[in-house]
């Protein structure tokens, strides 16, 4: 059984069709790899997905429970997506991390242990909790953005090209951390738009193109 | 001690005698704004002795109607003001903006009017009309500062916004900050208009009251609250108005459609 189903979707760049009744269907501790031309609608499908981009007619069901597009904020909580403009909040490092621990619906409080152990795992060590986000670069938000993921824990990680902006090695570090850290727990599971080689046996592999997900 | 200096039509020629030293400097000076200066200065006399006309009429009258037609005006073109120089603008933003200077005109108005002044009658326009005018005018400038700051955030802060919404951020809860952040902006006029009266600016309410005879003591008083009055006014209308946009542009669904800003 499906951990996330959700579809169809349908979606229009203009007048200019991206893509026709497209579902998407992630299993259990299983990472599917979205790929597909620049322009084909990838980033527009992962926002359907979570409705923040409209998707009339769209069903949502996450762990076997379907979800009304006014319950949209709880299914947001337990399916998360990442933009790719891994976009901070103005204050400091610790202020990012911590922000959604005091939305109403959050589940857990803000674990400052486990965040300074996170943020050392990405190459992140170097920074203080109290330092201000405006000087961070593309590839440390990201990485930021992955952290706080992880400590939110939600049961789905939707990823829009998390590893811009990184060297060899902190892609294989924040890798090895969603991989390890977030995909080995029970529930879970992760869907990720990105260019980089991840390896074949590791990712389930679709493909958008000419309108159609297709398996690669 | 009471009584005014009447102005006779001789006076004022006398004080036009200011509008074309200006002209003639522009002349000399090849400043060019002669043209305009003149017809701002016809403006003026025609705008205002119309109104003069008006209100000489109104005041005469014994029932509340024509006070009510002239308030209605008032609002619609206060509501019409506050988005006139709006670079962002959505379906009806015309009536929210309008419901908004309704809205204050009542609330505030009705406080001030009827349980600080007790007026009577209740629609005495001598009272009601400058009172509701500097309501209206003052929440114009409040609710037209917050609504374009608001707008703006929205527009150009959306990943921020849609940040909060990722968790699962309730409406509200992701329009905390462009609200917390418009509303600030709103009042700044107010707030430095409040800190500076009586230092920099000795308020016009309180010039034009002194000129009319009353006593300074009761001028101050009225100055003040009129004063209180106006911050209710801007507090009233930026959080209104900055919660209806938020309303429209915030979906039920829990999406920023920045579709609908144009």
């Amino acid at each position: 059984m499906s951990l996330l189903s959700a579809g169809p979707f349908t979606a229009y760049a203009k007048d200019r069709l991206l893509y026709e009744e497209v579902f998407i269907e992630i299993s259990e501790n299983e990472c599917v790899l979205l790929s597909g031309p620049s322009g084909s609608g990838k980033t527009t499908l992962l926002r359907q997905i979570v409705g923040l981009h409209p998707a009339p007619g769209a069903q949502r069901t996450l762990r076997g429970r379907s979800y009304s597009l006014r319950e949209l904020p709880l299914f947001r909580r337990d399916c998360l997506f990442l933009s790719s403009e891994a976009p901070c909040l103005p204050g400091t490092i610790e202020e990012n991390l911590r922000f959604p621990f005091e939305l109403k619906l959050a589940r857990d409080d803000f674990d400052p242990e486990k965040a300074r152990t996170l943020l050392k795992a990405v190459g992140l060590a170097h920074l203080s909790p109290g330092q201000e986000v405006q000087s961070l670069s593309l590839g440390e938000r990201h990485r930021l953005a992955m952290v706080r993921a992880i400590l939110w824990n939600p049961c789905v990680i939707l990823a829009d090209e998390p590893f811009t902006g990184l060297d060899e090695k902190t892609f294989q570090a924040s890798w090895n951390l969603l991989k390890g850290e977030f995909l080995q727990r029970p529930g879970k599971a992760l869907l990720i738009v990105s260019h980089d080689g991840l390896s074949a046996d590791e990712v389930r592999h679709l493909y958008l193109r000419q309108g159609k997900l297709i398996a690669k | 001690m009471s009584g005014y200096i009447v102005l006779t039509p001789f006076d004022l020629s006398l004080a036009a005698f200011f509008i074309l030293v200006a002209g003639l400097f522009s002349v000399v000076f090849r400043l060019g704004v002669e043209r305009r200066l003149f017809v701002a200065a016809l403006r003026t006399v025609v705008q205002l002795s119309l109104l003069g006309l008006v209100l000489e009429w109104i005041f005469s009258q014994k029932t509340f109607y024509p006070v009510l037609l002239i308030l209605c005006f008032m609002v619609f073109m206060a509501g019409r003001e506050a988005v006139a120089r709006s670079k962002n603008r959505y379906p009806l933003i015309l009536l929210d903006t309008t419901l908004v200077m309704t809205a204050s005109a009542l609330v505030v108005g009705s406080v001030v009017t009827q349980i600080i002044l007790g007026v009577s009658p209740w629609y005495n326009p001598q009272y009601v009309i400058p009172l509701i005018g500097m309501i209206l005018g003052n929440s114009l400038n409040g609710v037209s500062l917050a609504l374009d700051s608001f707008l703006d955030y929205l527009r150009h802060r959306r990943p921020e916004i849609e940040l909060f919404l990722s968790f699962g951020a309730t409406k509200w809860e992701a329009l905390r900050l462009p609200m917390r952040y418009a509303i600030r902006r709103g009042l700044i006029p107010i707030i430095n208009a409040m800190s500076v009266a009586g230092i920099v600016s000795l308020p016009g309410i309180m010039t034009g009251q002194i000129l009319a005879g009353i006593p300074p003591i009761q001028a101050v008083a009225y100055q003040i609250l009129i004063m209180f009055m106006l911050a209710g006014a801007y507090t009233f209308g930026t959080i209104f108005v900055t919660f209806l946009a938020g309303h429209k542009l915030l979906t039920s669904e829990n999406r920023l459609a920045l579709e609908k800003l144009t």
